[in-house]
């Protein structure tokens, strides 16, 4: 028997009515607002007597009472090991759910997959303005002369010169989304079965560049017909194929999951590493 | 496997009553704030009525007995922790004296203001927000005032030992931040609001 | 808990000597945070009854056009009168008495930190709800000055001002939710400093259950609001008594100040309600499928998160008063933001009963209805969080489908299956499986019927708080729809309230033990004893009972 479970009663604080009083006598105090300054008067009081309550319950001495133990019939009896075995679940094993990829391919890969490919995006751009305008900000000022708009701002005034400010705008863009998309890439390609070149090179900037096609009518009106779909694909497709070639020839990491049983059991208090099932 | 006692663990000095008056003093921050708020944003929006630059002056000795009152306060809890029991009742009362004649400076203030400039509550915008403002600040004064004339009257009675000095201190953290809310009261009120 | 020498000690008579007198003083004078939360709770459901009661006066008003049932005066008080029974006299006695019973035998405490603060919390919270009811009643008899207030449960200025409300209808609507405020801000101070300081041997901060995490974050959300509308109802004191002009227009006063401060307050308040629902899921569903919760750390991030960014959102209920385009777009982005952390964990729920042994008792049924419920619902959130579509929709059928959605669909559901789940624990007594699900069968359907349908009339364009409308608007069968689905769930609650009564009336034992959970309150007997714990299982991981249970397996070696 432990030193608590040989008492016959324990301590706790004694019962009160004193914070019931006070706080009677508050309402009262309050509700005299809308009622009659009488209540205000007996609420005082029976406020004052209340705090005085509640001030004694806890000085000099705090009032407790003892309250008996409950007896071994009531108590909660001790808790057992459980005769049923936990189920353990073993990735691989059939008819497993979990999928738990058994090796993956860092960020720092899609970071370098989407710089590589915005390079090539921009440069196919330049080409377009090149040969298209004559002069290498063509293209991209053509886009920006659309998008400007849409947020209250003045298009480019001529379309051949360098404009630093849009430039800087556009590239900050560029930049973002060109990294955002490589990190999606290094994560997702490798997942799909089949060649992720075919898929990041071919597939996707396809099915983007329809998206954006069909939305763009929707956000402006004149959008559409200022596009050169052509141009616009070719770039997106430099984009694919480049981070997609990075992607591919880029070593995984291998995780977890693929070290061996012994190796994973050994294997204690890091977050989200341990026995599969209890992923936290 | 059964622990024997169920005593919970020693925080060391973040106790029940610390962490318990932390919490009052930021519910009671909160409270200030609207009203802190109220004032800044009818700053210069009284039509009519007195404005506060004719009507107020900075309160130099009000503020210097609570900010002062505040390091006896510290003191005070220090001498009861040692155990000098009249150098702590000296200390104390000096801690009343000075958060009483803060009271006394504020009404003479609101005296003037009612008697001689006409302003109440209900006079105008920058009335309705300066006397909620000051006047809730005064009140707490007021209740600080009444927790440490108790804590004087049974410090006279021998009631209070050292190892009460933790439940003083307390007492003493509402009494900074009363302090605390003055000064931001008279920085938005006779500083930026003038 | 201070012990001392010489104790001042009353006696306690013995069980047979106690009449019906010494049982009433025994909770009216009690101190334990057990009883105190089953006052709590009890209270709540009684008001619930009543702010039921008044949605179906409405609800029988609008079930067919031009319909003469309830004069408008009347309505007005109703929808005001439900609106803040609801909220302030049913949604926070139920969080705080949950939290109460809960929060020390999670932790492996004797009591809260303040058990007389408590105490008076609770009966500043019952008189402040008494108070606000007796407003039906002054009318009559007390100079006739004032009925129950009609001004909307969120009070705006300048309707509230002296001038247009006049008698005491408004000034009942303050007084109560002032008084009742300072019950749920004693409260909070009374979770916070338990949790934080009173903690068993072994029971660190990333050990407790997720239902304590997300109490403490509740709890910093009632300091952080409550104080505020108690300031912004003395400011509305001062205007309606002492002359103040704190919103009143003609003094240079600006009525939009009250909203600003209301829905700072208002809209940590919705997540105060909101929250505690998430902690009675995060310790129902692990337990009914038989797997510890996924993403323990994340789920803790995620609900600090949204207690944080929840301050920042409040202006999201003033689209449409005009706070020009930069406000506009802020709120709306900061509102779509809180999104993201409430969307982690409806994940790490689902992640939770994936792959899990899942057991579909009453509780559970409730847990698996709120996932569902409550992602519809925030979605519909997210979609008035766009700041134009609430200006088509600001103040129609749809936003007062949505917040019922989140409040019935996600807190009510939540709270009807943690009252299936601890009420063993509570009483010591199971309550019926077949009631239950008779209890949530009807709910369900009922709910559905009736919220679902309500988006319906809100995009056409039906406006909120009017007492009738015309036959050739297109809005009447949906709100036949609407009503019928109130009798629904009226059975609902009936066959809630009857498995209660008969769980005492038939006594089935529970044991300390019925779910086979996990948590240290499952140690103790049913209902526990007046001092929780004689002694602790050790704490050596998230789940001790586990540890204890599977010897082979514990979670610390996991964790």
């Amino acid at each position: 028997m432990t030193e608590n479970e040989e008492k016959e009663s324990l301590s706790l604080p004694a019962s009160t009515a004193a914070p019931l009083f006070f706080a009677f006598g508050l309402v009262l105090l309050l509700a005299s607002l809308v009622t009659n300054v009488i209540f205000a008067y007996v609420g005082a009081v029976i406020a004052v007597l209340g705090a005085h309550g509640w001030w004694r319950e806890m000085l000099p001495r705090e009032h407790i009472e003892p309250v008996p133990v409950q007896p071994l019939s009531e108590r909660a009896p001790e808790i057992t090991p459980q005769p049923a075995s936990v189920e353990h679940l073993v990735v691989g094993e059939d008819g497993h759910r979990v999928r738990l990829p058994l090796e993956y391919h860092p960020y720092a890969t899609g970071l370098r997959a989407g710089i590589a490919g915005g390079i090539a995006m921009a440069v196919v751009g330049g080409i377009h303005g090149l040969v298209a305008a004559g002069s290498v900000w063509a293209a991209f000022n053509g886009f920006a002369s659309i998008v400007m708009p849409l947020f209250g701002a003045s298009p480019p005034p001529d379309m051949l010169s360098f404009h630093p400010g849009i430039m800087v705008a556009a590239l900050g863009v560029h930049i973002a989304l060109s990294l955002l998309i490589g990190i999606v890439y290094s994560s997702v390609l490798p997942m799909l079965p089949g060649h992720p070149r075919l898929w990041g090179g071919i597939v996707a900037p396809i099915v983007w560049t329809a998206a954006g096609w069909a939305a763009v009518g929707l956000v402006t009106p004149d959008g559409a017909g200022a596009v050169s779909w052509g141009w616009f694909i070719a770039s997106q497709i430099a984009f694919g194929l480049v981070a997609g070639e990075v992607v591919s020839r880029s070593t995984p990491v291998r995780t977890l999951q693929s070290y061996t049983l012994s190796g994973r059991a050994g294997l204690e208090a890091t977050p989200a590493q341990g026995h599969p099932e209890d992923h936290s | 496997m059964n622990q024997s006692a169920v005593e919970p663990i020693d925080m060391g000095t973040w106790n029940r009553g610390r962490v318990g008056m932390l919490c009052l003093i930021f519910g009671e921050s909160m409270f200030f704030s609207i009203f802190v708020v109220a004032y800044l944003f009818y700053i210069g929006k009284s039509g009519h009525g007195p404005q506060p630059s004719e009507v107020l002056s900075f309160p130099y000795l009000a503020t210097a007995c609570l900010l002062s009152s505040s390091i006896t306060a510290g003191l005070a809890v220090r001498f009861i922790a040692r155990s000098h029991r009249w150098l702590a009742v000296l200390v104390l009362a000096i801690t009343i004296g000075l958060g009483a004649s803060f009271i006394a400076f504020t009404a003479v203030e609101w005296y003037g203001l009612i008697v001689d400039h006409g302003l109440t509550i209900r006079t105008n915008l920058f009335g309705t927000t300066f006397y909620s403002l000051v006047g809730f600040h005064a009140a707490h004064v007021i209740v600080g005032l009444c927790m440490l004339s108790l804590i004087f009257c049974l410090l006279v009675a021998g009631a209070v030992r050292s190892e009460h000095a933790e439940r003083v201190e307390m007492v003493t953290w509402y009494w900074h931040f009363v302090d605390a809310v003055w000064i931001v009261v008279f920085s938005v009120v006779y500083i930026i609001g003038t | 808990m201070a012990s001392s020498e010489g104790l001042s000690v009353s006696t306690v008579p013995k069980d047979v000597d106690r009449t019906w007198l010494d049982h009433m003083h025994e909770w009216v004078s009690t101190v334990d945070h057990k009883r105190l939360g089953v006052l709590y709770i009890f209270s709540g459901l009684f008001f619930f009854i009543l702010g039921g009661l008044e949605a179906t006066a409405m609800r029988a008003q609008l079930a067919i056009p031009a319909n003469d049932l309830v004069e408008p005066a009347e309505f007005n008080r109703l929808f005001t009168m439900h609106g803040t029974t609801m909220v302030f006299l049913v949604g926070m006695p139920i969080v705080t008495g949950f939290g109460n019973y809960l929060i020390p035998l999670m932790i492996g405490a004797r009591d809260m930190a303040f058990p007389r603060l408590n105490a008076w919390g609770f009966w500043m919270f019952f008189f402040g709800g008494i108070v606000l009811y007796m407003s039906y009643f002054a009318s009559m008899g007390l100079y006739g000055a004032g009925t129950a207030p009609d001004v909307g449960w969120f009070a705006y200025s300048p309707l509230t001002g002296r001038a247009f409300s006049r008698g005491n209808a408004t000034d009942y609507w303050i007084l109560g939710i002032l008084i009742s405020g300072f019950g749920s801000m004693s409260g909070a101070i009374n979770m916070l400093t338990t949790t934080l300081t009173m903690r068993c041997p072994g029971m660190t901060m990333r050990r407790i259950p997720l239902f304590v995490w997300m109490m403490l974050v509740v709890s910093f959300l009632m300091l952080l609001a409550l104080p505020v509308l108690t300031a912004a109802q003395v400011m509305l004191l001062f205007d309606r008594f002492l002359g103040a002009h704190f919103f009143d227009t003609q003094a240079g006063g600006d009525a939009v100040l009250w909203q600003h401060f209301f829905w700072f307050f208002g809209h940590p308040e919705v997540y105060i309600l909101i929250v505690p629902g998430f902690a009675y899921a995060s310790e129902i569903i692990p337990v009914f499928s038989r797997k510890v919760i996924f993403g323990y750390v994340t789920m803790v991030a995620a609900s600090i998160c949204i207690g944080l960014v929840a301050v920042g959102v409040w202006a999201h209920h003033m689209f449409t008063v005009g706070m020009g385009r930069g406000l506009d777009i802020w709120f709306a982005i900061i509102t779509m933001v809180v999104g993201i952390p409430t969307g982690i964990k409806l994940f790490n729920w689902i992640a939770t009963m994936y792959g899990g042994k899942i057991r579909f008792r009453v509780p559970m049924l409730f847990a698996i209805a709120f996932i569902g419920q409550f992602l519809l619902a925030g979605l519909t959130g997210i979609m008035l969080s766009g700041a134009p579509f609430t200006w088509q929709l600001s103040d129609s059928y749809f936003v007062v489908a949505h917040f019922h959605y989140v409040l019935i669909g996600g807190l009510l559901f939540t709270v009807f299956g943690a009252c299936y789940f601890w009420f063993p624990k509570m009483f010591g007594w199971m309550m019926s499986e077949r009631l239950g699900l008779w209890h949530f069968v009807l709910f369900f359907i009922g709910f559905h019927l009736t919220f679902t349908t309500m988006h319906i009339q809100g995009l056409l364009g039906m406006p909120r708080r009017i007492y009738t409308y015309e036959p050739d608007r297109g809005w009447a069968i949906w709100n036949a729809i609407t009503s019928a689905g109130v009798v629904l769930q009226g059975l609902g609650v009936a066959f809630f309230l009857l498995a209660i009564f008969m769980a005492f009336r038939q006594k089935k034992p529970a044991g300390p033990d019925p779910w086979d959970a996990w948590t240290l309150e499952w140690s103790t007997s049913s209902p526990p004893p007046e001092y929780n714990f004689l002694s602790l299982p050790e704490v050596r991981s998230r789940r001790p009972l586990w540890d204890l249970k599977h010897p082979e397996d514990p979670d610390w070696e996991h964790e």
